[in-house]
């Protein structure tokens, strides 16, 4: 069994959530040899039904396979859990343009940690992550999960 | 002597030297009335000294002051509203005489000008390191989206195509504004850049003592100063292209501004102005220092 997991804030309606679970139920109809799984913090009207595990945030802690994390604040306990090797931030948003409250400190420690592999979303995004962070190491497209599914199968 | 000032973050003057004071020997501290009643904190203090800003002033700290017989330093709320406005902070001294009718009446001639300085000098050096490297870096300290010519400069240092990062406590709507930073980031950010701009010398002391060299619209004698977006441009280029230039400039910069422009020498300048000789003296030995590291 092949297993990894994808951390994000809020599993309500929007883009960004509605992109990782169609793409993850899309992966789960590929193969049956893979057990991926969703760490939430708000489980809210979920756009989709998800066909995968769906487990609290905090459960990624003693989590021991790849995790991708998918906005910041996910991203900022992932750094902080000894468990789950290799460790992604898939960048889906530039959050630090508009976000309050969060000094450049706390970017740094997230953008700027070695074991963190940042993930960009286009070559646009890719080039403004580069100019201001460090560069990322892959680019997918919107959750794409053949990409997604050949990064973590590899590990 | 015990010395209290009153808190104000943006207030680049009042809290630079109100944290120049708290880093030398004097019993100096600061003061946030939103946080601690009045009269609790002349309690607490007893302060000889009050720091504060017109603002500050309201009918319990009159009362306050006259009970604990409190001399008051008022230092007026010059924060510049827009780029156009080159306001200095400004100072001034009225001692006992502190009444609501003293302050309708504030005599001019009683006050000097204190500039800006190098604030970051008071606790360390920035350190060049690869994360916080960048070609441009500008310190969002005022609000540029009143000036339009600040916002063309900003502008055309995006658009040159060099690195550029911006921090700061006013956000800027761009990608390149990595959010607010606290001093020691500000201080390695600054010393990582290869040129850092700056509107009205709000930074420009401490871009010199963080080993960077800044293009301002301030004159100094030691950093060129610009009027125009091409003057900008051209300055920008050959200082970027020319890292040699760089380090030459910034080595003149740095002795001058230690020697003349930290928040020590302006707190020694108002001991001298309110006749404290503790201030100056405490201000010397650290000044003396400086000068010596």
């Amino acid at each position: 069994m092949i297993k990894f997991g994808f951390l994000i804030k809020s599993l309500g309606t929007s883009q960004h959530s509605l992109f990782l679970i169609s793409q993850m139920n899309a992966i789960c109809d590929l193969r049956a040899d893979l057990d991926v799984l969703l760490f939430y913090e708000h489980y809210n009207n979920i756009p989709i039904l998800p066909y995968v595990g769906m487990l609290q945030q905090r459960e990624v802690w003693g989590f021991d396979a790849p995790v991708c994390a998918t906005d910041f604040s996910s991203a900022q306990k992932l750094v902080n859990c000894p468990r789950p090797r290799p460790k992604y931030y898939y960048v889906w948003d530039l959050e630090w343009i508009y976000m309050d409250g969060v000094s450049y400190e706390d970017y740094k420690k997230v953008f700027h940690n070695d074991d963190l592999t940042l993930i960009a979303r286009s070559k646009e995004h890719a080039d403004i992550i580069t100019r201001c962070w460090k560069e990322p190491k892959y680019i997918i497209p919107d959750f794409d999960k053949d990409k997604f599914l050949e990064l973590m199968v590899k590990q | 002597m015990n010395l209290v000032f009153t808190h104000h973050p943006l207030h680049h003057t009042l809290n630079g030297v109100g944290i120049a004071a708290m880093s030398t020997q004097l019993n100096a501290s600061l003061w946030q009335p939103k946080r601690k009643p009045v009269f609790d904190m002349m309690e607490e203090k007893k302060p000889t000294y009050l720091f504060c800003t017109l603002q500050d002033i309201t009918p319990i700290i009159l009362d306050a002051v006259e009970e604990y017989r409190v001399r008051i330093v008022l230092f007026e709320n010059g924060i510049p509203t827009t780029l156009s406005n080159i306001g200095q902070p400004f100072l001034l001294c009225y001692g006992d005489d502190i009444s609501e009718i003293a302050l309708k009446n504030l005599d001019s001639s009683k006050s000097i000008q204190i500039s800006k300085a190098a604030n970051y000098a008071q606790y360390k050096n920035g350190k060049a390191n690869n994360q916080d490297k960048s070609d441009v870096f500008y310190l969002s300290q005022q609000h540029v989206e009143r000036s339009p010519f600040a916002i063309d400069i900003l502008n055309t240092a995006i658009k040159s195509g060099y690195q550029f990062k911006s921090v700061g406590d006013h956000p800027l709507p761009l990608p390149q504004y990595l959010g607010k930073a606290n001093i020691y980031s500000i201080g390695n950010l600054i010393a990582s850049a290869k040129v850092c701009i700056d509107f009205n010398g709000h930074s420009v002391y401490d871009i010199a003592v963080n080993n960077s060299v800044a293009i301002s619209t301030f004159r100094t004698p030691f950093f060129e100063s610009f009027t125009t977006v091409e003057e900008f441009k051209e300055r920008l280029d050959k200082l970027v292209r020319s890292p040699k230039l760089v380090r030459k400039l910034s080595k003149v910069a740095k002795p001058v501004v230690l020697e003349k422009h930290t928040y020590y020498h302006r707190l020694k300048d108002i001991g001298h102005f309110i006749n404290e000789q503790e201030i100056v003296d405490m201000c010397n030995l650290v000044l003396e220092r400086i000068v010596h590291d």
